[in-house]
């Protein structure tokens, strides 16, 4: 509705000035924890357990005899690591700085510096804002207060180190509203709030079972639906404000619920049942919770799950390395369900940091990890990538609920946590549209499309020939040798080949035009180059 | 005051649509067998090749174009209290319409559309895929659905499906196909002297200039020496040669307007609208499946008759040369051209404040107009009550329109589309109830 009434968004505005002051206030009380975790970090056993889990790879891959890739350089290390768990490309000084520096401990230190960062927390509510389907309007209809109040405690939750199950415990046993309970939005996003809808999105997320599945007579995922039918919603006298709550004069319809594994749970009267399935859900005997989650995040890292897709788990779909997954799962328990130390196991191995650059024998392996497997960058990165290079932003818009909100000016895409603030760029690449959960709703394939906006559009040449940072660099690089140079470090985040440098200088003298446009047409040419848009 | 007033209306309009959410949805299921009480076989040899889908976005007050009712008292009309008759004996439409009142008999009026709901994005998201809301699968638009099913057919370079000039913000249009199924959308200003369509025409840059930048991106192609036989780098080749092919080639023409007359151009109208008009017309004669025109600015809650007073002479404009041009040039028979918004407007105009004389939302009763491509012209189909404010003969809801023109596209509405991880699942999602569904419109489709 298009109605001029500062009114509705007053709330919104309230919220969003309470929102830096809590972020900061909280901030501060929380650079002590930082500290600690920084020391649990750097436990005497880290290197055995990194060992560990290559040695688990490198098992499998001698079984079929096969040899994996050399480590990959720094300059795709620094530049890998940043996407993989920042979303953004390094600055052409941080990839400067390190690909210079000779200390044989800086992948290490860069690993612990950017598991540290604001990036790595946004990079993970993008993620989870995913899975949780947080969006404002259509089909989810969370509405934009909730949203926020939902990203919120999402972001507190991971920069914090809140514990899995701890962040799992607090999402599933939420009463209240959905302005100020954030975790009563799992209950609320979806079009039709059956408890049976409800159950198949849990299993879906944190047992990694998908709802159409036939199972095997034990592994059948079950009907879960009992254990969310005491939920109830109601409005509130404020617009949109809706109260979930768990009614426990609800008796239950059956008096145990077959669980996935086998065992069985009880369903005691005057009890809410959400926290009998919460205690089983997070108890350590429990065969899925954990071995789910850190599948999910081998593939967030590897772009393949040791069980693949990592929302299918089943018997028909075996992990392609067990040992591996059972390796990650028991770190992640004895690590007390610790995602960040997951993180950091990972990017630690020899196996994230091989090249991708394959050799004969690995060539056509798929899922036992002998190489690094290239992917298109994310709408999001490659967006906020080009942004970087040109510093010339998007301006995002909610137009829930009108009249319209605009974001500040140097919001990135990675930071939109509302899935109905969107840009038809970013669909155009494939940004998950939050209706349902599974992981290949974000879809990384490149199209014609694509490459088209890339090479031609108005959009992309505009901010390369309009930008300033550009105009700059070019005027204060002192000679064509160091602009290339810059260029190079700027967007491939590394330093040119001296062939590179020999074929762009011919180009620049052949062209007449200004200096200006030479430096847009070598940014230009290497946006649109393979490396700039695949991560590898 | 105004807060609580529009509080309260919210809540009505909420409050309705789900109730009515809640009856449809509780009966719908995912169609098997059965299908509707006109089924009809699919069309052996399709009539229609194209779509021009004239996409009036926010919803237009159909009681002030195509269903007037002049009796229904100046709370109702508001200023339009009379309305022309059409070269069709029997049909009047809207005095602000004189160009189409000359050609009635080359499109039909469906004045008894209908689906109920009162929120923008719900609304869009049913008449733009004809799908009923609700389950757990995000269904494709209706351009995206021909796109896929003409994918293996349609051979041209253009896109397939296009929106002119921006796609829907309200849902995503690729549903679950994913992205590449998307609509192109060209951006840019049609009505410019030069017509700058993203990806594709760049005025920016000379010809020489496109040709010197390709060369120094080609001599910079590092990384795939690095990685030779890697599946996705081909893939890229593959697609920046054909978008070369594109940039530099003959089809972009057809978005050079400055092609046609100038005469032609000004009877569409030198404006957004007109001039999308005109684009879609040369896109069909491409070959080109679906072409979405998405026209803003109908979300009329104020100002509404000042905004009517503007916006119905350039659509009346643009849709009777389209509709006009189409056939002269023999490409109406095999070109459907459909032209409505989300919902209509309420019936009965809102004086007090904030609104000031506005019509709101309304999903209850609405018109579209059709042409060509299959469809009969001359007709009109339903009708509302005295003020417009109910359907009461033969309902019309987006499923049904939908079905109609994948027929008429001879694509077979009983074929499934391939959903990412439910499986094949059936074309339409639609309620089970058999009242709330009104059938194909075989009385105005050629057999």
């Amino acid at each position: 509705m298009r109605v001029p009434y500062d009114l509705f968004n007053t709330n919104y505005f309230r919220m969003k000035k309470l929102n830096v002051f809590m972020l900061t206030s909280l901030l501060i009380l929380a650079l002590p924890l930082f500290a600690q975790n920084q020391k649990a970090f750097t436990a005497h056993d880290f290197p055995n357990a990194v060992s560990r889990l290559d040695a688990c790879v490198e098992n499998s891959l001698k079984e079929k005899g096969i040899i994996p890739s050399e480590s990959c350089s720094d300059e795709t290390f620094i530049r890998r690591l940043s996407l993989d768990i920042t979303g953004r490309m390094p600055t052409a000084n941080d990839a400067r700085k390190f690909i210079q520096t000779k200390d044989p401990e800086k992948r290490g230190k860069l690993i612990d510096s950017l598991l540290q960062s604001d990036g790595f927390v946004e990079f993970q509510v993008l993620k989870w804002g995913d899975l949780l389907r947080c969006k404002s309007e259509f089909p989810s209809n969370l509405w934009p207060n909730a949203v926020q109040a939902y990203t919120r405690w999402m972001k507190e939750s991971i920069r914090d180190d809140k514990s899995y199950d701890q962040f799992v415990r607090e999402l599933l046993i939420s009463s209240g509203s959905n302005f100020r309970s954030a975790g009563v939005n799992f209950y609320r996003a979806f079009q039709d709030r059956t408890p049976k809808n409800i159950a198949e999105s849990f299993a879906l997320i944190f047992l990694g079972m998908r709802p159409d599945t036939k199972y095997g007579d034990n592994k059948t995922p079950g009907d879960l639906s009992p254990f969310f039918s005491q939920l109830k919603y109601k409005k509130s006298e404020e617009w949109k404000e809706e109260l979930v709550y768990n009614d426990r004069d609800v008796l239950p319809l059956v008096n145990s619920v077959s669980m996935p594994g086998g065992s069985k749970v009880a369903l005691k009267s005057q009890t809410d049942f959400r926290i009998a399935l919460v205690d089983w859900l997070t108890d350590k005997q429990n065969p899925y919770f954990a071995k789910v989650m850190a599948n999910r995040v081998w593939f967030w890292l590897m772009g393949r799950g040791i069980v693949n897709e990592p929302d299918d788990f089943k018997e028909s779909n075996p992990p392609s390395n067990p040992e591996l997954l059972s390796f990650l799962e028991q770190e992640f328990k004895d690590h007390n369900y610790d995602v960040r130390y997951l993180f950091r196991l990972i990017l630690n191995s020899r196996t994230y940091q091989r090249s991708s650059i394959v050799n004969e024998s690995n060539h056509a392996d798929e899922g036992l990890f002998s190489h690094y497997r290239i992917h298109r960058l994310t709408a999001e990165q490659l967006i906020d990538a080009i942004c970087d290079i040109t510093d010339v932003y998007e301006i995002y818009s909610s137009r829930v609920p009108e009249p319209f909100t605009f974001l500040p000016k140097d919001t990135r895409a990675v930071q939109l946590e509302d899935g109905t603030i969107s840009t038809p760029v970013l669909e155009m690449f494939g940004r998950p549209s939050r209706d349902i959960s599974y992981e290949s709703d974000r879809n990384n394939n490149l199209t014609m499309k694509q490459v088209l906006f890339l090479l031609n559009s108005a959009q992309i040449t505009d901010k390369i020939n309009k930008s300033k940072k550009l105009k700059l660099l070019t005027d204060q690089s002192g000679s064509r040798e160091k602009l290339i140079s810059e260029v190079y470090l700027l967007v491939l985040n590394r330093f040119p080949l001296q062939s590179e440098t020999a074929t762009i200088l011919t180009y620049f003298s052949n062209n007449k035009k200004d200096k200006y446009q030479n430096t847009s047409d070598l940014v230009w040419a290497l946006i649109n180059t393979k490396e700039f848009l695949f991560n590898h | 005051m105004n807060k609580q007033y529009f509080n309260n209306i919210h809540v009505q309009i909420k409050r309705l649509e789900f109730l009515y959410r809640c009856a449809l949805v509780s009966a719908a299921f995912l169609l098997g067998s059965s299908f509707g009480v006109n089924a009809a076989q699919p069309v052996e040899k399709p009539h229609a090749k194209s779509v021009i889908f004239i996409y009036l976005d926010g919803g237009p007050a159909q009681t002030d174009m195509f269903d007037p009712k002049p009796k229904a008292g100046k709370d109702y009309t508001g200023p339009y209290v009379k309305p022309i008759a059409t070269n069709v004996a029997g049909i009047e439409i809207g005095e602000k319409l004189p160009l189409l009142a000359k050609i009635a008999d080359k499109y039909s009026i469906i004045r008894s559309m209908t689906h109920g709901i009162n929120g923008h994005e719900t609304a869009s998201y049913v008449m733009e895929t004809g799908s009923l809301p609700g389950g757990r699968v995000v269904y494709p638009s209706m351009g995206a659905v021909i796109a896929f099913k003409k994918e293996s057919t349609y051979t041209g370079s253009i896109p397939s499906y296009i929106s002119l000039t921006v796609g829907s913000s309200r849902f995503n249009e690729a549903g679950f196909l994913g992205p590449q199924y998307k609509s192109f959308a060209t951006g840019g200003a049609p009505e410019a002297a030069q017509f700058s369509v993203e990806g594709i025409v760049n005025n920016a840059y000379t010809d020489e200039q496109l040709h010197n930048r390709q060369k120094l991106l080609n001599s910079l192609d590092h990384f795939s020496s690095l990685m030779p036989g890697n599946a996705q780098l081909d893939e890229m080749d593959k697609y920046q040669k054909q978008a070369y092919s594109l940039i530099l080639g003959e089809d972009r023409k057809v978005f050079n307007l400055n092609e046609e007359g100038d005469s032609l151009r000004n009877h569409y109208g030198r404006n957004r609208l007109g001039q999308s008009c005109l684009i879609a017309r040369r896109l069909v004669q491409k070959g080109v499946l679906f072409v979405m025109v998405r026209n803003t600015g109908w979300d009329t809650h104020k100002e509404h008759f000042e905004r009517m007073n503007e916006k119905l002479p350039e659509l009346d404009q643009a849709l009777s040369a389209l509709l006009t041009d189409l056939s002269d040039k023999g490409l109406l028979d095999q070109t459907i051209v459909i032209c409505g918004g989300e919902f209509g407007r309420t019936p009965k105009i809102l004086f007090e404040p904030p609104w000031n004389g506005g019509r709101n939302h309304f999903g209850a009763a609405f018109s579209y107009l059709v042409a060509g491509g299959g469809f009969i012209g001359g007709k009109v189909v339903g009708a509302t009550d005295a003020k417009g404010e109910k359907v009461i003969e033969r309902p019309v809801y987006p499923w049904d329109f939908a079905e109609s023109i994948y027929t008429l596209m001879g694509i077979d509405t009983k074929s499934t589309l391939p959903h990412p991880t439910e499986g094949n699942i059936p074309m339409l999602y639609l309620p089970q109830d058999k009242d709330k569904r009104g059938g194909m419109l075989t009385e105005i489709m050629k057999q």
